[in-house]
Parts: C-alpha cells; structure tokens; sequence
C-alpha cells in the first residue's frame, strides 16, 4: 500500500495539491513578492504604480552602514539570548510538570502556557511600568527603602529578558508535548538493560526531545529577532536598536522609507530562510515517531527533597511573567495621577480608583475591538488549522511532487517580520480584486497567514509522532482514505489539533504588527486600540485597555480549554487514546 | 485543567465584579472644551449666531456618518470630533494614524480606488502635497475663507485649520517651577542632562518645523548641544508625553495641546512654558477627500472646523486658531504668545519643501539615528 491517498490519485493527482499551493501562494509569498519589489525599486509598489522602471540595488546599502551592522548584531544578539532564556524556562517547566512528580503540576502546566495570555506588547508595557530606571515602581520601590540601586529595563538585558519571559511558553508547549507524548518503550528499554535515571534522560529522554527543542529553540529565536512590540517599547528608549524597529522607523519617517525598509526585510528573510532550511535539514534526517499503536506513559521521574524547591522556582516564574505584569498594569489603569513619587503613595485615600477601567470598559471603542478581537481570532484559529493540517498532511503523507514546495511556502513567513508581512498583505489585498480590503477578513487573513509556520510546525510534529500505519490499517481493512483519515488520523491527532487551533487563535488574539497597516476604523481590534493608545501617550487607557485585554484572552483560553479538554478527554474507552497521554 | 480553569475563572470573575460596580463611579473627565453658548437648528445649523450650514445640507448631512482620516493627536482629535458630534448631532467614525502612516494608507486606497475618507486633515504641507499629486483631495471652498490670507491652500484643495505649537515642556513633580528651564538655550545647558527627551526628527510636520527652528533661529550647533544633552529619542510625541507624565524623564519638547489635555484629563503634573526664543507652530490642513461619499456631512464638518466656535474649539484645547479673528487663548494659566509675533516661529510651506528633507538628514546625523 502505497502512502498516496486515494483523494490525489488519477486525474486529479496533483489538482488538490496545486491548489493548496496557489491558496498558501496568494496568503504568503504575494505579499513578499511586492515586499522584494519594493526593495528593489525606487517607489513603493501600491495599486496603479507597479513600476519595473526604476530597478535598483541602492536600497540594499543601508545595511552596510554602522547603524544597519549594529541593529542587525543586536537583533542576533537579542534573538539568542530570548531564545535561551525562553528555552531554558520552557523546557524546565515542561520537564517539571510532564515527567516529575513536583507538587502542583496541574498549576505548573498553566504556569507554563499563562504567559501566552499577555500579548507582547502588554508585556513589555508592563514591565516598562515596573523597571523603567526612573520611574517604574521596582525602582521607586528600591529608592523607598533606601537602597541605591536601579534596575533598568531599556537595555539589552532587559530586552532579553522581557521577550524571554514572555516566549517561554513557546518553548514550554513544544517540549511539554514532545515529553508527555514521548514513547515509554524506548526508556523502559533503556531501564530494563540497566541504565541509571541519569542515563536514561541523557540517552533517550533527551534526543527524542530533541526535534522539539531545536523546533522550539529556532521558533523563538525568529519570533525575537523579528518581535516589534517589545523592542519599540523597551529598546526604544534604551538606544537598542534592532532591525524590526530599523525597519518600522523608516516606514513611519516622513516620506516614508519604505523600499529601503523592504530591502532590510529582505535581507532578514533571506537569513532566517537559511536557518529554518538548516533546521529542516536536522529534524528531516532522523526518524521521530514516539506515538505509536501500542505503549504507556512515560517513567516519571522522582524528585526527591527538590520537588518544593523546583516547584517554587517555577512559581517565581510566574511571578515575574504574569502577577507584577498585571498588578503593575491595574495599578497603572486605576492611579489617580500618572506620577508615582513613593508606593505609599499609591495605599493614600484616592489614589487608586476603577473609574477609568469602568468607563474603558463601557467604551465603544473598547466593545467594538473586543467583538472585532474575537471574531478574527476564531476565524483565523479555524482556517489556520485546516489549512495546517492540509499542509502538513500533503507534506509528511503523500509522494506528491510539490510537497516540498507546501512546506517551503509554509515556513516562510518564519523568516518575514509580521510587521512586513503586514505591509506586503496591505498591498496584496488592495491589488487583488476581491473586496477584502477594509473587512475584517483582511485580517483574518493577516493573522492566518503570520502565524502559518506554527500551525503548520505543530501539526506536523502531530503527524511525525504518529506512526502512518494506523491510518494505513484503516484503509487496507476497506476504508476509503478520506474515511481513514475522518476516522483515524484526525482523531488520533485530536490533542495536536487542538493545540494547534488555540495557538492560532492565542496568537490572533494578540496579534499587533501584522494588522498595523489593515485595521479601519470598523475594524479595530483590541491589540491596535492598546498600541494606538500608547503611541498617542494615553498611558492610563492603555494599561486599562491591556488589563481588560488580558482578561478577554484569559476568558477566550478558558472556555478553549474547557472545550478542548472535553474533547482529548482521557477516559474515552478507545483502546489508541492512552498513547498520546 | 480544571483547577487553572477555575482559577481564571475566579480571576476573572472577581476583576470583571470590580470592574462593573465601579462602573457606576464612572464620570466624563474633565474636558478642556467649554460648551458652545447657543445652537439653532430651524433654519440650518447655527452656533453662536453664525450660520455653518443651510437647511438642505444641514438636514441630509444629520442621516450621515462621517468618515474622518486624521493626522491629528488621537486624544485632541477626538475632543474635536466630541464637540462636533455634540454641537451638530453629526456621527464621525475616524481613522487616527500618524501623518505619515496616514499618508501610506491614503496613496494605498487611493491607488485601488478605495479611499473610503470623505475629509482628511494631517500636518506637514508635503504629505499634504503627496496626497495632492496623487489626486487625493477635492476643492472645497470654506465660507469667509476668502477674508484670511493663504488659508485656503493650492487653490481650495485643502485649507489651514489650525497650527499645533512646539514648546518646552516639564514635570511639576520632578522639577519645581523655579528651577524649570525658561529658553531653549537653558534645555541645553547641562543641567538636564540626561533627564531629557526629545521626539525623532522625520515624524512629521512637528518636528520638520522644530528642526528648522532649531536650526535657524538657535544657532547652528544648537543640535549637538541638545545630543550632547544625551537625550531619550522618543519615535512618537505621544510616546514622550506618557515618560514625562511619569517621571521617566523631566523636560522635553511637548506640544502645548498634549500637555493642556494630559493635564487637564488625565491630572498628569505636567505644564510647559513659553521659551525667551518663542515656540515653534506647524500647519494642519484639512480638506474633502476626492472619494467624499458623505459630502454633506463632510462640507459641515469643514464649516464647522473654520467657523468661530470651531476655531475656538481649537484654541481651547491648546491650539493656535487659524483664524485671526480668534485669539489663542490663555492654556494651564500661560499666556500664548500672540500669532504671528516674534515668539510665534511658523513654517511656511516653502520652506517645508526647501528644507525639510535636509534638515531631517542633518538632525540623523547629529543625533546618529535613524541612518
């Protein structure tokens, strides 16, 4: 039985796969290919002036000059350093909660996704309120008790450490699924021939985590590198340059630079293009299935007199990621004046008041972007994860000749900062006609196709795991390979869809950069109205509009959740169910 | 899960609990605009005694929504629109952008043919011009524009509304009103080193007409003076009014509205002060878009923006009224030095094209930003 599905057979063979190509073509690579003519250019490709005629390489110069090489250096440096941090974080907490017997391990598992509820921008907000040098409340509180110490976030470390912090879920998802979805046989193997624990983590546990921290190491390095939000606001005022704020400041200098902003873009692509294609290479080499028809759970791991202290590192975690986040974002919505001279000041009669998060609460503005929020995050986690699944299934189940072509234009905009590909989208949609421009579609489409690479790299990882002779049994018994696929593969892909479906629609539900240029005034979403509303110095409304934010997320998740774990229920009588747990 | 689910869950529950039963707590702030004295409706639409619309556009333009593209400071533009909606029953939906995002989104809808604005308004007479060249605007002639000099501009496709002014700008909680710096010469003394913030030098009309200033009239290593004050560039106006409302930094470049709106609503300690040297005015222009859908509303609300109540609605919030028939009033208890006096530098639009590119190359260089 060959793996080509019935569906791609005959005539048609290739019909379905070219036109997934052409739908991922028309979402992703239009709007590069407007992006890559613009930076070769002299005017900026927009409806009624695509102009061949002044073709250029100029624009590619700026890179070479000192402030190109250092914003370059610094996003490398600030895409390591996240990337570790996060990594670091990620995979202690998943570690933690997937394979030890440390106490509250449900609560961990939340610890370890709850960052994901605070949108980058709200993050990096916050933590401007908590360690701006001189007026953020660590620093005021430091200055209280009279020590002459000040923490500064707006610096590199600070960059570091607020995009690490707040990408560690992505490092947390990915190694917590790969760990609590890894093959106990191989392990158990390994103890039964007489390895010590140590051994068997270092042996096994690890290098079959290993695609998942690569996967996840690489993932968050791109997401840092090209992260706008927290380098607007924290590496802003510290002077630390990185390329996304390069390339948003000379779109936004009057006349916009827009075809030298392309070519940086261009030249980020190209080098995040290579080390996606280098991972590929690493993970495409090995064979990964841990899930297959038969096994148990994997080994825990006892902790001995360190199960408190871990845990507790853990909750500090939390600590710093969510709690003075938030608490520094309410207090910052209810203060009564914007300067804070002593914490004691905030405990005085009338300090604190909820009146601007009622009123903010009440607004048009606010309600209007909240239904906007919700209806692109759920359409865009629907037609993301169908699209995903399409991809990778095409890629990693069938022979066709063009999967690879799939997965290239799937990772692309991996290496496109969203911010970019917002720009490319905007021009894309206003040339090709269908009335999209201007709804709420355009937006939908932004966010399905920014956040493509992670659905696609989630499912596929599904899909790797899954050994494809159980949908192959399916279809040798009689079923047709649609049915084997409706019956089999998708169920058995319940948890890594899922998953995949609330990554897309936490990731919509956040979104900033890539709507930046889409938005009217229809269609705001609640993103935009936060970052509108710290661009125009309305302070205390944006850190009313983010705590009211976060909340709508924190809502969304929980009912995501509370649908989604009916759904991978684990009492199900299904004789497959108990591998993937 | 169940246990993080109910923990959310209580979370949010109690915050949203708080949060509707303070609700009832919830008051309008205090506005920096006074109510108009008197608005008639039976024969147009009349405010103060001043006729801004007749009975036929007046009555179609009440069925309509009007689509506002705007340049303008969200927090000023929406007490524009507050006051219009509120003196004319008129509904604005507005799309708030800085110029020169704004710009990009308008040549972008304008090149597909779907430039959805009936009327425009932005700063910096080249954005202006850029939207011109591309067939942007429509000639709309305001009542009594005639009567002002070189208000309506490039043959009545866009008329001078108001000027927004440039000043200096300090915290009242960091520095006391004794100490706070009286010139531009003082910003650059020494003494703020390191406590002070400035606005990047291409974001728009504003810092176009500030940079000339700064060069021109402060003397020619004015610039490196203030650089070499280490000040924190901020990329947006409004992201350096937040710092200094917070203390983040103590003196800055401000904008005589922002600071009057920051203090009056949000009660930010913040105020600013008229400079020996003068402050610095730039254009805003406002002018019916050629896609105009909602022509009656958008011709009342270019009425409304020239007429005197509009004019002092501008004065009100801080701003310098184009029309010289109506005074710059006194802003957080500062005198306004009067339009067009030797303490009133203002850009002429010539100047913005002659100048402002290289201006803005020279302000990069000396500042090492922007490239």
């Amino acid at each position: 039985m060959t793996s080509l599905p019935q569906v791609l057979r005959g005539s048609k063979k290739l019909g379905p796969v070219v036109v997934v190509i052409v739908i991922l073509a028309v979402l992703i690579l239009v709007p590069l290919a407007l992006v890559l003519l613009a930076s070769i250019s002299t005017s900026v490709p927009r409806p009624g002036n695509i102009s061949l005629g002044d073709l250029t390489l100029g624009n590619f110069a700026l890179l070479a000059t000192p402030e190109g090489l250092t914003a370059l250096l610094n996003s490398i440096e600030v895409g390591i350093g996240s990337a570790v941090l996060a990594l670091i974080i990620g995979s202690f907490l998943a570690f933690l909660c997937a394979r030890t017997n440390a106490p509250l391990r449900k609560f961990l598992f939340f610890v370890g996704m709850a960052p994901m509820f605070i949108p980058a921008l709200v993050g990096a907000l916050a933590w401007s309120l908590i360690a701006s040098p001189s007026a953020g409340f660590l620093n005021i509180a430091l200055r209280d008790v009279g020590l002459n110490l000040t923490i500064n976030i707006y610096s590199m470390p600070g960059l570091i450490f607020v995009l690490g912090i707040f990408y560690a879920p992505y490092g947390f998802l990915l190694v917590h699924s790969s760990m609590a979805m890894m093959n106990a046989d191989l392990e158990e193997a390994a103890t039964v021939h007489g390895a010590p624990l140590r051994t068997m983590l270092r042996t096994i546990t690890l290098p079959l985590a290993l695609p998942a921290l690569l996967g996840a190491g690489i993932l968050v390095f791109a997401l840092t590198m090209e992260n706008f939000p927290v380098a607007q606001v924290i590496g802003n005022p510290g002077k630390v340059d990185t390329l996304p704020t390069f390339i948003y400041r000379l779109m936004s200098a009057t006349p916009a630079r827009s075809n030298e902003a392309a070519s940086i873009a261009v030249i980020l692509t190209i080098g995040l293009l290579v080390i996606t294609a280098a991972q590929q290479r690493v993970i495409s080499r090995r064979k990964f299935t841990t899930v297959t028809g038969k096994g148990a759970r994997p080994r825990q791991v006892p902790l001995g007199k360190l199960r408190w202290p871990l845990t507790i590192v853990a909750l500090i975690y939390f600590l710093v990621a969510v709690v003075m986040p938030m608490a520094a974002l309410l207090v910052a919505a209810m203060q009564s004046t914007p300067f804070v001279s002593t914490i004691s000041q905030l405990f005085q009669a009338g300090a604190l008041s909820f009146r601007e998060l009622g009123n903010t609460i009440m607004s048009d503005g606010f309600q209007l972007g909240l239904r906007n929020s919700i209806v692109v995050a759920v359409l865009a986690a629907a037609v993301g994860t169908a699209l995903s699944f399409i991809a990778a299934y095409i890629r990693y189940r069938t022979k066709a000749r063009l999967r690879a072509v799939v997965e290239f234009i799937a990772m692309t905009p991996l290496a496109v900062p969203a911010i970019v590909m917002g720009i490319g989208l905007l021009w894309a949609w206003l040339l090709i006609p269908l009335p999209v421009y201007g709804t709420i579609f355009v937006l939908v489409i932004a966010c399905v196709a920014v956040f493509f690479p992670q659905g696609y790299r989630g499912v596929s990882a599904s899909i790797l795991q899954l050994d494809q002779d159980l949908e192959d049994s399916a279809v040798m018994l009689g079923a047709s390979r649609a049915r084997a696929i409706g019956t089999v593969t998708l169920p058995l892909m319940r948890v890594g869809l899922t998953s995949t479906f609330l990554l897309f629609l936490m990731l919509s539900m956040r979104e900033l950069s890539a709507v930046l240029f889409l938005f009217t005034s229809h269609t705001q979403i609640l993103s935009v109205v936060v970052f509108e509303q710290f661009e125009n110095g309305q302070s205390q409304a944006a850190a009313a509009i983010s705590v009211l934010y976060v909340m709508v997320i924190a809502i969304v998740a929980v009912i995501a959740q509370t649908v989604g774990s009916r759904e991978r229920s684990p009492r199900l009588p299904n004789p497959m169910k108990g591998t993937q747990e | 899960m169940k246990i993080v689910t109910k923990a959310i869950a209580l979370g949010c529950g109690v915050a949203l609990t708080l949060t509707l039963a303070a609700c009832g707590a919830g008051g309008n702030p205090a506005s920096v605009v006074k109510s108009a004295q008197k608005v008639q409706t039976k024969s147009g639409l009349v405010i103060n005694g001043e006729q801004i619309a007749d009975k036929a556009t007046y009555d179609k333009a009440r069925t309509q929504t009007l689509s506002l593209y705007s340049g303008y400071s969200a927090a000023s533009e929406q007490v524009l629109v507050d006051a219009f909606t509120h003196d004319t029953g008129i509904k604005v939906d507005m799309v708030r952008l800085t110029p020169n995002k704004l710009v990009e989104r308008v040549l972008s809808e304008q090149g597909a043919g779907k430039l959805a604005a009936d009327v425009i308004r932005t700063s910096d007479y080249r954005i202006a011009k850029s939207m011109e060249d591309a067939g942007v605007w429509k000639k709309y002639d305001v009542p009594s524009v005639s009567k002002f000099a070189a208000l309506s501009i490039d043959g009545g496709l866009f008329t001078r509304m108001f000027n927004s002014v440039y000043t200096i700008g300090y915290n009242t909680q960091l520095v006391k009103k004794a100490d706070a710096p009286t010139s531009w010469a003082d910003l650059v003394s020494g003494k703020w080193k390191g406590k002070i913030g400035i606005v990047q030098g291409g974001s728009g009309g504003s810092t176009a007409a500030l940079n000339r200033f700064m060069l021109s009239k402060l003397g020619p290593d004015y610039l490196q003076k203030y650089a070499s004050q280490k000040p924190v560039i901020y990329d947006s106006l409004g992201a350096e009014a937040t710092a200094l409302a917070r203390g983040e930094i103590a003196v800055g470049t401000v904008t005589i509205s922002g600071t009057n709106i920051s203090a009056t609503q949000d009660k930010a300690p913040v105020t600013f002060v008229v400079p020996t040297e003068g402050v610095v005015s730039y254009d805003y222009y406002l002018g019916l878009a050629s896609s105009v859908k909602n022509t009656a509303a958008a011709e009342v609300f270019m009425n409304y923006n020239f007429s005197k109540r509009g004019q002092k609605v501008f004065a009100q919030i801080g701003e310098y009224p184009a029309r010289s028939d109506v005074a710059p009033p006194t802003i957080l208890g500062i005198k306004l030095p009067p339009v067009g006096s030797k303490l009133d530098y203002r850009m002429e639009t010539t100047d913005t094209v002659k100048y402002s590119a290289d201006d803005l190359k020279t302000w990069n260089t000396v500042f090492g930003y922007n490239k």
